[in-house]
């Protein structure tokens, strides 16, 4: 089930929330688990099942620790943290790695090992990070071991964040998971959240995404110059409009519910370099994988030669888990050789530069990566990277362009102003404005915006997650 | 609840957690691997399927179509199978069909189920804004791949006929 | 001074906590208001809109639940029996244009509210087959005239009233190449340039994918000669048997400004007596027009009463010519025209048709054979070879 739906909006949500409003307080956590299972099962009837084990096994290992480490057994409860991480791991590269594994093992051994492909289980990259966060931190005595298996369930499993993050953890809801303040203005603020969200995954992302596969559709005969950065433009504006939009509605339904979850993108297109870039895009995965794989390593301590290795591969893994295919690893090593190369080389350079350079230079590197990573193949990215570059394409621009820049003139240059902090700066400044006529037109948009992504909704024939995959 | 636990009554059962996490972690691999092993081939004979089957659609069991008309359909030779059974379309407005293959081996799945796909959008194609009511029969199609056994059809009993289908087994 | 200060900020906090009260309420009633409306309403089993039957609420089954079907469907069912669909549908098509879009689900808006279909692209594995089979076809019926008369489709027709620059499969290329991979035993007739000649008259519904009337007429009188008809008549009366069609096109992109006229041509002066049946409707009757589908959504019907495997015409002209024509929906309207000229005229629909067409060939006596296509379902077909076979 995606919340871009009318399943969701009207048939999904209202139940849900209708329940969880009546019950009181002690069984609120209860609900909670209850529908995210529902959900989860919804779209997997079997690996749900998957995912109780994995709530289980990480529930009993945090008490485990607790105990271990209580009885000052450290040596026991190393053991016992290491072991845990590593079966999480164990799931996870089983369900999302096998396959690619022996695809390759097989193309370099002498003989062939038969394996049949499995099925990808929905969100399991991002409950998995969550909850090996949890054991980790329960080890390390960050946090208290939760003792409460319902409480500990709906956190992992909560339907908000359950299948494509933010990749909450659980020192950040801790608190919450007993307490939270519900109140009607909470909620409307959580409407708000959800509204934006909805309009920039139906509108926007929906609508660029299309743009992105006519473009694609075509042959490098007929991609001039001018259509090839129409397309990687469209695709740009749709995977952070597309995840954006996603983790906005996610943080709007957590308010609903009375939840507060951190911001998973802060305008990553408004960066100044590639290192900003990676402080503003995906928060919580690039947060999780500097605390629990860059610092254990020894981060930048052991001198540059090891800080190197480290960002490698950390960068290498960012790659991997956005899935099982080469081009996604080498897509995190691009951004790890070019991380590398802005801390060590060109750093103080790049401030001296005017932020108007600074601003094109991390655009262009990024919409090259996001070539790489959209591409099917290694191949069709170089030859896409190419066609940008006035190789071997048809020329610089041809009536096919003109078509496209008209047709996507309008949203993309609305796009393009949204995804910068213009409009959310105005709009957060006159829904608290004293004047009535700001505050009723901030209200008229989002009414706007619920009618039209319902319009879109209704008629949905291209609505995927992006995301989804990872 | 939560933290606020009797630390003390709890500390006896929290000796054990170790060990019912070794015995998760046992159920969790016993999951996986039936998951991922699990055989579901079946020695069913095919005409023993096919005649269930043809009972729970109410069509003729002698009426399956020639072999040829595998070929045409879906492009594929039936001899390269244990067994396939189709029981066709009767007139060029009609989108019933039912389609049973028996594997000789479960890695022909893959190039089966993608003839029937394959089909299915040729017919969706034909009826597409012209037929109104073969496009929801074939948006309904039924299409499940148990083990050596393959199962499509589109048609008003589908499915009634898939559980049929799957009780044969 | 200070105590009006804090008493300015509690009012203004006062006034956006209240927009936030808003939002909640207003979220929350539109949300109840559209489900309830959506449960209230009954349920409505076919659009008319968009030509389509929704979806009905899925029965609850254990299958149902295993393999997702039910979750899939109750998912099409609350989308499509959602309360004012139709309204929905046309709010979202007119955002599209005023964003500029010139594209709705695979159909181009051009100049004077035509519609065009974009083409798909082709398997080019199934068209070799397909002509491979063609050319067998010919070599091995020496006695038969064999001609193939492919019909490029609006978009490529009527270039110039597509959005400039609309990226569009390039069909003169596609036609080039069929015409190279034909064998020298078959006629090609090639009505391109015909009808570049009469593009603002009207050739294809601006609503539907088919051509019309017109435009086959336009096509016969141009293939006549290579079709070995002397003397063709000229002299045709138009009859307009409908004025409001609107078409497949129309219900796929949810634009439904433009209404078509159906014409037919009937040659004057000239008494034709044939009899037509089918392999759908046995009954022989006088006529290639079937009138009660006018009043049904797809009016093309009116030819032949739609597509069939296999039509028969007989007729009772003087001459031992007879005909067998493999053919899609264009040839429908097309066939009319040829009947005065033989004795009788098989339509064989390759989609449908399963019998042997040797035997059938052997057993009518066929003196010639028309391959008649649209370009577009030419190019993605895959049947053309599975019925010429042989086993």
């Amino acid at each position: 089930m995606i919340f871009s739906s009318i399943f969701f909006i009207f048939a999904f949500l209202p139940i849900v929330l209708l329940i969880y409003y009546l019950m009181p307080f002690k069984l609120k956590n209860l609900v909670l688990l209850i529908v995210s299972l529902i959900f989860y099962a919804w779209g997997e009837p079997i690996y749900v099942i998957l995912m109780i084990f994995s709530i289980a096994i990480n529930f009993v290992s945090g008490i485990e620790l607790e105990y271990l480490m209580e009885n000052g057994e450290m040596q026991k409860a190393k053991y016992a943290c290491i072991t845990t991480v590593v079966i999480n791991l164990l799931i996870l590269g089983f369900y999302k790695y096998y396959g690619f594994l022996l695809e390759n093992l097989n193309a370099i051994l002498p003989f062939d090992i038969s394996y049949t492909q499995l099925a990808l289980p929905i969100g399991i990259s991002f409950y998995t990070f969550q909850t090996m966060s949890y054991v980790i931190d329960v080890y390390k005595g960050k946090v208290e071991a939760q003792h409460n298996p319902v409480t500990f369930g709906a956190y992992v499993s909560m339907f908000p964040q359950l299948i494509a993050g933010p990749i909450v953890r659980y020192s950040d809801v801790e608190k919450q998971l007993q307490r939270r303040i519900f109140s009607v203005e909470r909620f409307g603020d959580g409407v708000m959240w959800f509204l934006q969200g909805l309009g920039k995954k139906v509108l926007i992302a929906n609508n660029m995404g299309s743009v992105y596969e006519s473009v694609m559709a075509l042959g490098a005969s007929q991609t001039s110059v001018l259509t090839a950065w129409i397309g990687c433009f469209a695709y740009t504006m749709q995977i952070y409009f597309d995840f954006g939009g996603y983790s906005d509605m996610a943080i709007g339904l957590g308010k609903m519910l009375g939840f507060d979850f951190m911001k998973n993108f802060d305008y990553p297109y408004t960066a100044k370099s590639i290192t900003e870039f990676w402080r503003r895009w995906h928060i919580s995965l690039s947060s999780w994988f500097k605390e629990y794989v860059y610092i254990p390593l020894g981060g930048n301590r052991g001198g540059t030669a090891q800080a190197i290795r480290n960002l490698m591969i950390v960068w290498g893994l960012t790659g991997l888990w956005h899935g099982a295919a080469w081009n996604f690893i080498f897509w995190g090593l691009y951004y790890g050789i070019i991380l590398i190369i802005e801390k060590y080389i060109l750093k103080e350079a790049m401030e001296k530069l005017p932020s108007i350079v600074q601003h094109i230079y991390t655009l262009v590197l990024v919409m090259f990566g996001w070539v790489l990573f959209c591409s099917p193949s290694l191949g069709r990215a170089a030859s896409y990277m190419g066609t940008m570059l006035g190789i071997g394409g048809a020329g610089f621009a041809d009536a096919t362009a003109l078509y496209y820049l008209k047709s996507t003139f309008l949203l993309g240059t609305f796009a393009a102003v949204a995804s910068t902090p213009v409009i959310h700066k105005r709009f957060s400044e006159w829904i608290k404005a004293r004047e009535v006529y700001k505050r009723a037109f901030c209200i008229a948009m989002y009414v706007v915006i619920f009618v039209i992504s319902t319009a879109y909704l209704v008629n949905a024939t291209y609505n995927p997650f992006l995301y989804f995959r990872f | 609840m939560g933290g606020k636990y009797d630390r003390r009554g709890d500390e006896t059962v929290k000796k054990y957690f170790s060990y019912i996490k070794i015995v998760l972690v046992v159920l969790l691999l016993v999951f996986i691997i039936a998951d991922v092993s699990l055989d579901q081939s079946s020695s069913a004979d095919i005409k023993t399927v096919a005649a269930q089957v043809a009972k729970a659609a109410e069509v003729d069991v002698d009426a399956a179509a020639e072999e040829r008309m595998v070929k045409r359909f879906y492009g594929l030779n039936p001899k390269d199978y244990e067994g396939a059974v189709l029981y066709a379309p009767k007139d060029n407005m009609d989108v019933n069909e039912i389609f049973i293959v028996k594997l000789k081996d479960e890695l022909q799945a893959k190039s089966v189920e993608e003839a029937i796909q394959k089909r299915l959008d040729t017919q969706m194609k034909s009826f597409e804004g012209y037929g109104a009511e073969q496009t929801a029969l074939l948006k309904a199609h039924v299409l499940e791949v148990r083990g050596n056994y393959i199962f499509y059809m589109v048609g008003e009993k589908a499915g009634k006929t898939q559980k049929a289908f799957l009780e044969s087994l | 001074m200070e105590n009006k200060v804090r008493k300015q900020r509690s009012s203004k906090r006062r006034a956006y906590r209240g927009t936030y009260r808003i939002m909640a309420f207003s979220f929350i009633g539109g949300v109840l208001f559209l489900a309830i409306a959506s449960i209230i309403k009954p349920d409505v089993r076919f659009s008319e809109e968009e030509n389509r039957i929704l979806a009905e609420m899925p029965k609850l089954s254990k299958e149902g639940l295993a393999d997702k079907n039910y979750m899939t469907g109750l998912e099409s069912y609350t989308s499509d029996q959602f309360v004012l669909r139709d309204f929905w549908i046309k709010m979202k098509v007119q955002c599209d244009l005023l964003l500029g879009k010139r594209e709705l689900n695979g159909v181009y808006l051009g100049a004077d509210k035509y519609l065009m279909q974009a083409p798909a692209s082709p398997d080019e594995k199934n068209v070799k087959t397909n002509l491979d089979a063609m050319n067998l076809f010919a070599k091995k019926h020496e006695n038969v005239k064999v001609n193939v008369m492919i019909v490029p489709n609006a978009v490529y027709v009527m270039e110039d009233y597509l959005p400039k620059g609309a990226p569009v499969r390039d069909q003169g290329k596609d036609m080039n190449n069929l015409k190279k991979n034909l064998s020298d035993k078959i006629g090609f007739i090639d009505v391109t340039k015909t009808l570049q000649q009469h593009v603002n008259e009207g050739l294809y519904y601006k609503t539907d994918h088919h051509w019309t009337s017109k435009a086959a007429l336009y096509s016969f009188k141009a293939a006549a000669e290579q079709l070995g008809i002397e003397n063709p008549i000229t002299d045709y009366k138009a009859y307009t048997v409908d004025a409001s069609f609107s078409g497949t096109l129309a219900s796929r992109s949810g634009y439904h400004k433009a209404e078509d006229e159906i014409q037919v041509y009937a040659p004057e002066g000239v008494e034709l007596q044939y009899l037509v049946s089918d392999s759908d409707n046995g009954k022989k009757r006088p006529t290639v027009y079937d009138r009660s589908k006018l009043k049904e959504k797809d009016k093309y019907q009116v030819f032949f009463g739609g597509n069939h495997a296999m039509v028969d015409i007989m007729t009772t002209n003087d001459t031992a010519r007879k005909l067998i024509v493999f053919k899609d929906s264009y040839a429908n309207c097309f066939v009319p025209y040829l009947i005065p000229y033989y004795n009788e005229i098989v339509m064989i629909d390759p989609r449908y048709y399963y019998e042997n067409v040797e035997t059938l060939m052997a057993n009518k006596g066929i003196t010639e054979a028309l391959f008649l296509y649209n370009l577009d379902t030419f190019m993605t077909d895959n049947s053309i070879a599975g019925a010429l076979a042989v086993e």
